[in-house]
């Protein structure tokens, strides 16, 4: 298992020894493959302070000076932190500053909602001309950040801070397309990005087990979707339930109801996320996917519910949490 | 360029942010009027270095207006310096017009967006770090006005550039004492002001804001490098400098003035640009 941070730095490595005008700044922000990389490129990295806003100003000034600035700190201060010189000083002018931040959903599960980046593609979606990437490997971590370098404009990729089993065996995977069908089945299309599409597949295997043939597709680029492609990927199957680590507005579940609605597919939709709430005192990330009815328990029962009789409710709508919420 | 010219210039714009603003029916008359000496001493006399027909010149200065709202001086200015059609000045806020509320860079000559307070001195010393990287000998110039000095974000920048010794940045503070709707002091205490910055480790120079001596000497003195930080000017300033009526007056940030006042301002103004030409022609 590779962790996220690793491929991300090592994707800026290679970058590094082809272009010199790439610059890493982080808001004090410490990761290994960062010191690797500050060992080999010294003059390439700037410790900022913790000083977001002003970071995001900087890098922005950097930009305009014909670079390109990867941004990295936790997911939850870099962006809604300094949400508006993200969104004037690098989005409006367009300038290739891609911010790299860990932590996304609850990834910092217990260290409280401070850390939490479960509302963050909300706020980042509404960004005009941002690409929000959400990988679920190394290997996708490593082609995203690359990815992001080339297209030269503002990106935001969310990495996790938990290390995951391989699901893409090499590079070659064409990551322009935006989304990858990882499994094929008719009967019903299980749609997930990040972390969760491990969990997808997990779905999609005790699913097939009893005779439930799902697809399964990680949508790697949340912005811009790539509408027609996932259109015709879900044409044919009747059921999609989408399932994410964040809360409904903005997410990914709300992006695939528009994108639903907008191009008039005949298909049943089911949303599966995290509440819209604080998730205040200690909280494991699993403990939460549990009590949210995002489990792998959860989310089979979820399926064979909404297999067998069309007119079931969310767990969410039920969901008794036991731990201290802010209403 | 010699004083008489600089006054008939700071006369021709102070006319022409009348003008536009009432043409427009909106705009930031009293902060405009506030940087005009600043903007003419920078602009025309010489300290600030740009191409009017080349207005992305790699070796310009870099001029960044952070106090966005008092965008009315740099629209006359980039008018009459070419930047733009002066005709253009009566398009201000008109429909499909690039000339907005707040400036931004599809205006030749305006290098960033800025509108909302506190984002340029990080920009700016942005722009100083690849500058240095690069070992550019342009120099950036960030206009900030004093109430915006209460934002954080001014302070982290301000610790960023002193930590790095960007002495090739320069901050000019427009102090007119007021805010948007009253006095800073009223506000949110800035004084003392100059002991702030030194504080944040920068070189503090104090002028009269519409001094065009000491405007010129401040900025003849910023570019021979004698500094070895970055240099913040305190220009002490009028906000609505020229208008009797709108001088040192809180109601005035985003106020025109309407019937026979806006008329005798007008005519008041025109009349003094009128006289200057008429004595530099002598």
């Amino acid at each position: 298992m590779q962790d996220f941070r690793d491929a991300a730095f090592h994707a800026i490595r290679q970058v590094l020894r082809i272009d010199k005008r790439v610059m890493v700044l982080t808001n004090d922000m410490g990761a290994m493959g960062l010191d690797v990389l500050r060992e080999e490129y010294p003059d390439h990295v700037l410790n900022m302070g913790i000083a977001e806003q002003n970071l995001m100003s900087v890098a922005a000034g950097l930009a305009q000076t014909g670079r390109v600035v990867f941004v990295y700190g936790i997911s939850s201060h870099m962006t809604l932190r300094c949400l508006e010189q993200f969104r004037l000083d690098v989005c409006a002018m367009k300038l290739p500053v891609i911010l790299l931040g860990v932590g996304s959903g609850l990834a910092y599960g217990a260290d409280g909602p401070t850390h939490h980046a479960i509302n963050d593609l909300g706020a980042m979606g509404s960004i005009p001309g941002l690409s929000i990437l959400n990988p679920a490997d190394a290997s996708s971590t490593f082609a995203l950040v690359d990815w992001a370098y080339r297209q030269r404009g503002p990106a935001y990729v969310r990495l996790d801070k938990d290390a995951h089993q391989p699901l893409y065996d090499s590079c070659l995977f064409d990551w322009e397309h935006g989304f990858s069908t990882l499994r094929r089945g008719a009967d019903l299309a299980l749609v997930s990005t990040g972390m969760l599409v491990h969990r997808a597949v997990q779905v999609a295997d005790v699913l097939a087990s009893e005779g439930i043939q799902a697809s399964v597709i990680d949508v790697f680029r949340i912005a811009p979707m790539n509408t027609e492609g996932i259109r015709r990927a879900l044409q044919y199957i009747p059921l999609m339930v989408s399932f994410e680590e964040h809360a409904g507005p903005g997410g990914l579940g709300s992006r695939m109801a528009e994108l639903i609605v907008d191009t008039e597919l005949p298909i049943r939709c089911h949303r599966l996320m995290l509440p819209e709430r604080f998730f205040l005192g200690a909280a494991t990330r699993q403990w939460i996917h549990e009590q949210c009815g995002l489990s792998l328990e959860n989310i089979c029962q979820t399926v064979r519910g909404l297999i067998e009789n069309p007119i079931v409710s969310s767990p969410l709508k039920n969901m008794a949490m036991t731990g201290r919420c802010e209403e | 360029m010699n004083t008489t010219l600089l006054e008939w210039k700071a006369a021709f714009l102070r006319n022409h942010i009348l003008k536009t603003a009432l043409h427009a029916g909106k705009g930031h008359v009293a902060p405009a009027l506030s940087w005009v000496e600043i903007a003419v001493t920078l602009f025309y006399g010489g300290h600030l270095h740009f191409r009017a027909n080349e207005p992305r010149w790699e070796e310009r200065d870099r001029f960044i207006l952070s106090k966005g709202h008092g965008c009315l001086t740099l629209y006359a200015m980039l008018a009459d310096l070419g930047f733009i059609p002066m005709s253009e000045l009566l398009t201000f806020v008109k429909d499909g017009s690039r000339l907005a509320g707040h400036p931004d860079p599809d205006i030749p000559g305006v290098e960033v967006l800025s509108g909302s307070l506190g984002h340029g001195l990080g920009i700016g010393a942005g722009y100083c770090f690849g500058a240095r990287l690069d070992q550019a000998d342009w120099k950036t110039f960030v206009l900030l006005g004093d109430g915006e000095c209460q934002e954080g974000s001014v302070w982290e920048a301000a610790a960023f550039a002193s930590h790095h010794r960007l002495k090739n940045l320069l901050a000019i503070v427009d102090r007119n004492r007021l805010g948007a709707t009253d006095f800073t002091e009223g506000v949110l205490q800035l004084e003392p002001l100059a002991d702030r910055w030194k504080a944040f480790g920068w070189e503090v120079c104090t002028v009269d804001g519409h001094s065009f001596e000491e405007l010129a000497k401040a900025f003849a003195s910023f570019r021979l490098e004698q500094h070895d930080r970055p240099v913040v000017i305190l220009a002490n300033t009028t906000k609505g400098k020229g208008l009797d009526f709108m001088e040192d007056a809180p109601t005035w940030h985003h106020r025109l003035p309407i019937g026979p006042q806006a008329d005798n301002a007008l005519e008041f103004l025109h009349n003094q640009e009128c006289q200057l030409a008429q004595f530099i022609q002598k």
